[in-house]
This record gives C-alpha cells, sequence and structure tokens, in this order.
C-alpha cells in the first residue's frame, strides 16, 4: 500500500479560486522527506512521522520540522473538511459560508519549518541557518498537532482530533456566535430551545425559557400567519401569561419591560455556538479493538482503485453519461415549470422560470438581482421559484439513477450480482457511480451555486442547462 | 493521481436537501398536534407533522410511482409513513449542530414500530423549511445498535446517516424489502412474553419458578400482601460487567381478574445471597409506544423495589426497563 499523498499536499486559502477559495499545493520537501526517510520504514507512516516530529528518536531540528510539515499537509484536509461540514450543519439562509471561516483555521503558509520546544508548549520557527527563534504567527495546523496525544492508549484518529479541534477554535467559535445564527429572530432561537442546551444555565433563565416556551410556543402553533414565518414579538398578553408563570414559580418579575429584557438576554447567550454543537467526540468506541473506528464523513484517500471489472463498466458509461444529463435536464425543466403552473402561489410566474434560470446562468445574475427584472416580489419568491440548487440537486440524482440502472443491467449480465441485489452491493455501486459523476461534473456545478460575487458560470453542467433552455424557451 | 488526491467535496454537504413548506402544511400540523396534555409535547408533535409533511412532499416527488400513505402513530419524536412495501420513520429535531440525532429505542426495538428506513429531518420552523438530514436502512441501524450500550433512546451520531437521499431511492426500485428489514422476527428482538399464556400453564424459556432462585440465605420471596395469589416466575437479568455478579432477578406475578383482565405486579429482587439490590436501580413500565407509565428507583438499602400492582386486558402490550447507569434492558410482554 502506498503512502498516501496528503502528507506532501496542503489545502491553504486561495482567493484566486472563485468557486471554492481554497486549493490543494504540492509541498516538494515534505514529499522528499516522505520518500527519503519514511517510505522505507515499516509499519505506520503517521506513527513515524509524529515520533519523529516530538524527537523521539533523537532527530535533529530539521528533521522534526520536515515531519511536522508532513503532517501539517495531512490535517489541512480534515481542518478545511470540518469548515464545510459546520457550515452545512447551521444549515437555512444563514449568513456566511465556510469561506469564511477558512481564515482562522487554515492559516499554514505549507513553507515554514516549526518545531516545537521540549515542553511542546511553544512554536519555535527553524531558519535556514538551522537555528530556532520564537514564532511571530502561529499556525493552527501546528497547535492542532500540538495537543494531539498520539500515545495514548485509545486515541482518537488524528483526522477526528482536528476535526474537534477546529470546531473549538476561539476565533472561529466567536465568528460563529456573531454570524452563525443572524437568520434566526430571538424568539425561534427560543422555541428551539431543549433541556440540553439548558444545562449550563442559571436557574433563573431557565425558567425564563421554560415560561416562554408554556405561553409563545403554545401561542405560535394556533396563531402562526400564513406566509409570515418570522416569529412575532410577544405581545402584552403573552408576557402578562409569562409574569404570571414566573410568579407561580417564585420568580418576581413585575414589568412587561424588564421580562423582554431578560428573554433578550438569554437569547443572545444561546446565540453561542458552544451551547448548540457538541464537545464530545463523535467516534465511536469499539470496545473489541479498543480503538475508535474514525468517522464515515471525514476525508479518506481518494478511492481510485476500482475493481478492474467496474472501472470497465465505468469506462463503459463513460460516455452515456452526457446524453443522462441531457435527458435529465429536460425532464426537470418540464417537472418545474408544470409543477408552477399547478401551483395556486406561483402559476403566473411559471413562464418567467426559464428567463429567470438564463438570467442567472448566462448573465451570472444573483436571485436578488434577478427578482425586480422578473417583476418577482422578493428575493425569497425568486429562490423558490428558481431554486437552482434543488434544480441541480434533482438533475444529479436522476443521472445517478439513470447511471446505475446502466450498471446494474450490465452487472447483472456479467453475474456479479444476484437479482434483486443485496441493499450493500446497490449501496457501494451508487457511492461509484456518485464518485465519478461529481468529479465529471456536478462537483464543479455545485461549487458555482455556492460561489460568492462575480461568479462564471462555466461548468459543463451550465453549459448543457444553457442549451437546452434555450431550445426549451424556442419550443414554447 | 497527485492532480486531485484527495476527495473532498461531497455534493451533498455543499446542496442541503431542502423542501419548503407550504400553508396547507402548518395549517395540518397545527389541527393534528392539538390536543396534547403539555405544551412540550404539543410543540413536538406540531414539529413532527412539519417533518411528516415535508418528507411526504419530498417523497412523492422524487418517487411518484410509489403510493404513499401516512400512518397515525405519532410519538416522541418519530412519526411513519408507508411508501408502497416500506415503512419509514421520520425523524424531527430542531437542531444538528450537536451532530446527533436522537432515536426512540422502541421505534426500532418493537417489532411493530420498526421501519426499513429512518430519515432524520431538521425543522426550521420560522424559516418554513425542512432540510432533510440523511437516512439509515434499519440493517444498517441495526448493525450499529449492536455496538453501543442500550439505552432508552438511541443517540446515534449524525454521521452514520446517509446523506445520499438518492440511495432510498435506489433501494426503492431494486431491493427487497425483506433484505432491510426480515419479515420474520429475528432473533435478535426480545422475546415478547405471552402471559395470557402462563394461565394455561405454558412458560417461556428463562422463566423460571420461584424455587429455582431461592436459596436459604437469600432473601427472595415475593413477600407482600397482595401476591400470595396468582402465578408467579422470575427471570435472571444480567446487566452487564459494572454490576459484577451481581445478577437481578425480575419476579413476575399474574391473578386474573374480572372482564377478561389480567393483574399484574412486577418485582426486582437481588440474587447471589445478596441483601440489597444496588442504589439508583430504576425499574419503569413502558406502554406499547416506549412511554413511561410508572417508574421507581432503589434507595441505598432496598431488599427490592416494586411497581404499583396494575391491571390490563388481555392483547395488551407493555414493557418492563431496568436501567442503571447508562445501561438498561427492556423486556416486552403482551398480556
Amino acid at each position: 500500500m502506498g503512502t498516501s499523498s496528503r502528507y506532501w499536499n496542503i489545502w491553504r486559502i486561495n482567493l484566486q479560486n472563485e468557486k471554492v477559495g481554497y486549493k490543494s499545493y504540492l509541498v516538494p520537501p515534505a514529499q522528499e522527506f516522505v520518500a527519503k526517510e519514511v517510505v522505507n520504514q515499516t509499519g505506520d507512516t503517521q506513527a513515524a512521522l509524529l515520533s519523529y516530529f516530538h524527537g523521539k528518536n533523537s532527530a535533529e531540528a530539521r528533521v522534526r520540522a520536515q515531519a511536522g510539515l508532513c503532517l501539517r499537509c495531512y490535517i489541512s484536509n480534515p481542518i478545511l473538511k470540518a469548515c464545510q461540514k459546520i457550515d452545512n450543519l447551521f444549515g437555512g439562509d444563514k449568513s456566511f459560508t465556510y469561506r469564511d471561516l477558512l481564515s482562522f483555521v487554515l492559516n499554514d503558509d505549507g513553507k515554514t519549518l516549526v518545531i516545537l520546544d521540549s515542553d511542546r508548549k511553544t512554536q519555535l520557527v527553524l531558519n535556514d541557518n538551522n537555528q530556532v527563534q520564537p514564532i511571530t504567527y502561529k499556525f493552527f495546523s501546528v497547535k492542532v498537532l500540538q495537543t494531539f496525544k498520539s500515545d495514548s492508549h485509545s486515541r482518537m484518529s488524528l483526522d477526528n482530533w482536528t476535526y474537534l479541534q477546529t470546531k473549538q477554535n476561539p476565533e472561529l467559535k466567536d465568528f460563529l456566535s456573531e454570524f452563525g445564527f443572524q437568520h434566526l429572530s430571538d424568539w425561534a432561537l427560543l422555541n428551539r430551545t431543549r433541556p440540553k442546551q439548558l444545562e449550563r444555565f442559571s436557574l433563573l433563565h431557565r425558567h425564563l425559557v421554560e415560561v416562554f416556551h408554556i405561553v409563545y410556543r403554545r401561542d405560535r402553533v394556533q396563531q402562526r400567519q400564513a406566509g409570515i414565518g418570522k416569529c412575532p414579538d410577544p405581545n402584552n398578553t403573552q408576557l402578562q401569561e409569562m409574569i404570571k408563570h414566573l410568579q407561580e414559580r417564585g420568580v418576581i418579575i413585575n414589568a412587561t419591560l424588564d421580562l423582554i429584557k431578560g428573554l433578550k438576554e438569554v437569547a443572545r447567550i444561546l446565540r453561542q455556538y458552544d451551547i448548540w454543537s457538541s464537545r464530545e467526540p463523535l467516534e465511536v468506541y469499539d470496545p473489541d479493538a479498543k480503538s475508535y473506528t474514525p468517522r464515515g464523513d471525514l476525508p479518506t484517500d481518494f478511492l481510485n482503485e476500482l475493481e478492474l471489472e467496474q472501472r470497465e463498466i465505468l469506462d463503459l458509461l463513460h460516455s452515456s453519461l452526457k446524453s443522462a444529463l441531457c435527458e435529465a435536464i429536460n425532464k426537470e425543466i418540464h417537472e418545474r415549470i408544470s409543477t408552477l403552473e399547478k401551483s395556486k402561489k406561483y402559476s403566473p410566474l411559471a413562464k418567467q422560470f426559464i428567463p429567470g434560470l438564463q438570467l442567472y446562468y448566462e448573465k451570472g445574475l444573483s436571485l436578488k438581482e434577478i427578482a425586480p427584472i422578473l417583476g418577482m416580489t422578493s428575493w425569497d419568491q425568486t429562490r423558490r421559484i428558481l431554486n437552482p440548487g434543488e434544480f441541480l440537486t434533482k438533475v444529479r440524482d436522476f443521472c445517478v439513477q439513470q447511471v446505475v440502472k446502466r450498471m446494474l443491467e450490465l452487472a447483472i449480465e456479467k453475474g456479479l450480482t444476484k437479482i434483486p441485489p443485496e441493499p450493500d452491493y446497490l449501496k457501494t455501486l451508487a457511492e461509484e457511480v456518485e464518485t465519478f459523476v461529481d468529479e465529471e461534473i456536478f462537483k464543479e456545478a455545485a461549487e458555482e451555486i455556492r460561489a460568492g460575487k462575480n461568479r462564471s458560470m462555466d461548468s459543463l453542467y451550465a453549459q448543457q442547462l444553457c442549451i437546452a433552455l434555450k431550445n426549451t424557451h424556442q419550443c414554447v | 493521481m497527485l492532480d486531485n488526491p484527495v476527495k473532498l467535496t461531497n455534493f451533498k454537504l455543499l446542496l442541503s436537501e431542502t423542501v419548503s413548506m407550504g400553508e396547507k402544511s402548518f395549517e395540518q400540523a397545527k389541527l393534528m398536534s392539538q390536543h396534547n396534555r403539555s405544551e412540550a409535547e404539543q410543540w413536538q408533535k406540531y414539529l413532527n407533522y412539519l417533518a411528516l409533511f415535508g418528507v411526504e412532499g419530498w417523497l412523492t416527488q422524487r418517487i411518484p410511482e410509489l403510493p404513499i400513505n401516512r400512518e397515525s402513530i405519532n410519538f416522541l419524536n418519530v412519526s411513519y409513513l408507508k411508501l408502497g412495501n416500506f415503512r419509514v420513520c421520520v425523524i424531527a429535531t430542531e437542531n444538528v449542530l450537536d451532530e446527533v440525532i436522537t432515536i426512540p429505542q422502541s421505534s426500532i426495538k418493537n417489532p411493530e414500530l420498526a421501519a426499513h428506513f429512518y430519515i432524520a429531518v431538521e425543522v426550521l420552523e420560522e424559516a418554513e423549511e425542512i432540510i432533510i438530514r440523511g437516512f439509515l436502512r434499519y440493517d444498517e441501524l441495526q448493525n450499529y445498535c449492536h455496538q453501543v450500550n442500550l439505552l432508552e433512546y438511541y443517540q446515534i451520531p449524525l454521521e452514520k446517516f446517509d446523506l445520499e437521499l438518492n440511495h432510498l431511492i435506489l433501494y426503492c426500485h431494486y431491493v427487497e424489502p425483506s433484505a432491510i428489514l426480515p419479515v420474520i422476527k429475528s432473533n435478535f428482538w426480545e422475546k415478547t412474553t405471552k402471559l395470557s399464556q402462563w394461565v394455561q400453564g405454558v412458560f417461556d424459556e428463562g422463566w423460571l419458578t420461584l424455587e429455582s432462585f431461592i436459596s436459604p440465605e437469600a432473601n427472595l420471596a415475593l413477600s407482600t400482601r397482595n401476591v400470595t395469589t396468582g402465578i408467579k416466575r422470575g427471570k435472571l437479568i444480567d446487566l452487564g460487567m459494572q454490576l459484577g455478579r451481581n445478577n437481578l432477578a425480575l419476579l413476575v406475578n399474574i391473578t386474573e381478574e374480572a372482564e377478561n383482565k389480567l393483574g399484574v405486579l412486577i418485582q426486582l429482587h437481588p440474587t447471589h445471597g445478596e441483601r440489597y439490590l444496588p442504589a439508583n436501580l430504576q425499574l419503569s413500565l413502558l406502554s406499547k409506544s416506549g412511554k413511561v407509565l410508572q417508574e421507581v428507583e432503589s434507595r441505598a438499602q432496598d431488599n427490592y423495589i416494586q411497581l404499583k400492582h396494575f391491571k390490563g386486558e388481555v392483547g395488551v402490550y407493555f414493557s418492563i426497563s431496568v436501567k442503571i447507569l447508562n445501561l438498561s434492558i427492556v423486556e416486552n410482554f403482551v398480556l
């Protein structure tokens, strides 16, 4: 088994890469180090690097620093992944993306040679003359390595340790406390609070949340106004009732203004990321192996050794992917329009669907810019009508289904699976197809949707979509 | 290989599976979540229905060829749909930042509540949206639950859930339902002990006469006044390593009552000559849906603990759970 190239490729912020904002760089000194010092050794590459880095085999400073560089490359990957994962977990129309998080944690330059002093507490820079000096700018990656207990029994993996440390990075947490819940009103935040979040709260604050639930959440279900999702401020009657409930609990608040102030204070605390996230390692402890089994969602090396027979099949299907894409796009355009036409609310705007998507993909306009051009009332309405993300997801899923169908037919023909297939076989097959179609088409397409300003929509998917929109438009 | 050393971007991390909720869904969820005992229950039901309707809408769109029917079961944080020959359990939550999805034990382990697919749904009430966070097949979930301790709720890491909802569509198209959830009850499910059969003198394996427990020094007797009559049997319960060799005996006493009812008295005793039960041992009576109906906890020096005597009609299901720290065992019964 070869050594993972993760040890000599580092992920760094790259603003030129407007779609994703990061890029992988080859780090030649790291590559050389692995080739020279590690590859010929028997055993675990990572363990060898860690022991070099910590100077266990009385390695000289340069060797320690180079081993550290390899490890810094390695963990740039879970750092990046953690940011993307946090972005994903927040959900909804939040006001940040993972790109905002990268600058706090993905700050390693992939060059500077860094070692730790003997107590592992101080980072030191090693200059070209092999002299050490205090570091002026601390790399987050080195800090992760600094705290990783590689030798403790039943340790968690370095990947998971990195993930956990990224989530616990103080600057990142501050940022999330400020921006993470911006899209939620104080009242919605209070509504979704559970005992688990209140563990560290004072008794008074817990009472406030409980009476808020009793009154406000009860009414929320009953009085929800159609179409207005935003939670309104609690009204006077509700506040008076809460005050009464508080009195029963021995908490005296007389003025409704004071109550509002108290509730807002609780909401302010609730905006802290820590209250909602988990500090526990989420790896599963396997008592038989006496270790943690790695998380399935953390990065693993790219599966590029598909079984030969399947690779053959993939090759065969490579050509048909494009036709599946065209079919999927056309199918989805028609389905979307007919769904809109059937909708009471949106039917007058159904004919705007194609021009809208054209503005989005051909002119690169944002949904906000498109709204007034097409006579739509708001960004939200435009988003619900055009929904380029959902459109893309459905096209992709349909493509995957088509390709899986073809592959299953071939697999059955070749006697590679029984009929009906086992769930696990089907899942593995689908995952391989997904990896394949995402690399070919959909990864880029998703990234361009998620990209910020000044994006250009030039993926293969965007091109095919534009052709299909034009053809359909002419037909209509 | 060097150009792209690592598979980094998961498509579904970039674009979540989001479903917008219409007015109708809110209106219906409101009507259906009324008449609940507590506000918290009402709110959770309301969320359950929103999640259910969202998933229903998603499935209707994505698998139009299969009939979809709502089931009336809706308890704790789960609700159910029937999708062709598959059953779907929808789990509603409002927050996934802790990366844990909580599933009631009974919705997996009770054969009547087990489903082929478990879909985790985040309800964004204010934004009028749901996000489908992923799903697990029954067999995958079952494998996972084998690895962890038994608790009343299972805490499943979110990462165990399959982000690719597409796979659910594929399973529905190609896989036999029984390959995911066996139709015949597998051995894993604890047997349901049929108490009405005791009256006819039929006892399942493991239920022993009291004599077989009693050692002279053991203080083991169903000694309270109201249990001099009826049928008594006991079962050894092993809660695992933490209690050392300290096994427990679950004693059940059945009496025939009027109107086709059975009376039940449940006690928990120490065995192996121990005088006292360990402290903080919880003995609970659970309804079929997993709701705690009665609970009693041992103190420092209890010789035994017991639940209040209860009666029920023949055919009614209930469970008894014995719990200490994070270890628990559930025994299922039908009257």
